[in-house]
């Protein structure tokens, strides 16, 4: 079975937009700050609701916030 | 640290002491002889009512010293968490059961068959908080 290894840049983003912390992102999405430090680090790929949510945040379109890179085996 | 594995340490911490202190009753009655198997249903019972206090008394007490932490509701990631938790438990709960089933069908006695399913309960309720805590604390 091919392994499916989701990205994300968060990180950037958030970055970007006035240094906004994982706190803040998480209470404009409506999930925890643990959460949001989840799905930066790869641990948890979140719902395409919370995905949505996220990207709309920093007004991206969802793939210029994750991307999807499938691995050939 | 989230709301959810704030209540789920005190939960397994907190929560797990009267069992213990019930089963080693029941131990110590067990290798005291046959018949010996002290407690009582009634000790059981009271000792389920007393953990559940106590344990909401603490959940409370968390609950309103992080009243100013936002939503307490679990999120999708915390509620995945908990379906994974209760996947692990339901298996070991079954495991159990079938285990006593087996042990009543060589003649074990009724009052050891009721403590044995009682411990099996108890053993997959805190498998399944002491499994959130693992996934909560190494993020999913």
């Amino acid at each position: 079975m091919a392994e499916l290894p989701f990205g994300n840049d968060i990180r950037t983003l958030r970055f970007l937009s006035g240094e906004m912390t994982q706190g803040d992102l998480g209470d404009r999405v409506g999930v925890t700050r643990q959460t949001i430090a989840a799905i930066e680090q790869g641990k948890y790929s979140p719902s395409l609701e919370v995905a949505f949510r996220i990207a709309r945040v920093f007004d991206k379109p969802l793939e210029a916030v994750f991307t999807w890179t499938e691995v050939a085996g | 640290m989230s709301f959810r594995e704030k209540i789920m340490w005190p939960t397994l911490l907190v929560g797990i002491l009267p069992y213990l202190w019930y089963f080693g009753s029941v131990f110590v009655g067990w290798i005291g002889g046959p018949g010996g198997i002290a407690p009582s249903l009634g000790t059981l019972l009271a000792t389920v009512i007393w953990g559940t206090i106590v344990l909401a008394i603490v959940v409370s007490a968390i609950a309103i010293f992080n009243r100013n932490e936002g939503t307490m509701l679990p999120d999708e990631r915390e509620l995945s968490i908990e379906r994974k938790g209760m996947a692990f438990s339901y298996h070991l709960l079954c495991t159990g059961i079938l285990a006593v089933i087996i042990a009543a069908w060589y003649g074990v006695s009724v009052t050891a068959v009721i403590h044995a399913l009682a411990l099996v309960f108890v053993i997959a309720e805190f498998a399944r908080v002491a499994i959130e805590i693992r996934c909560l604390r190494r993020g999913y």
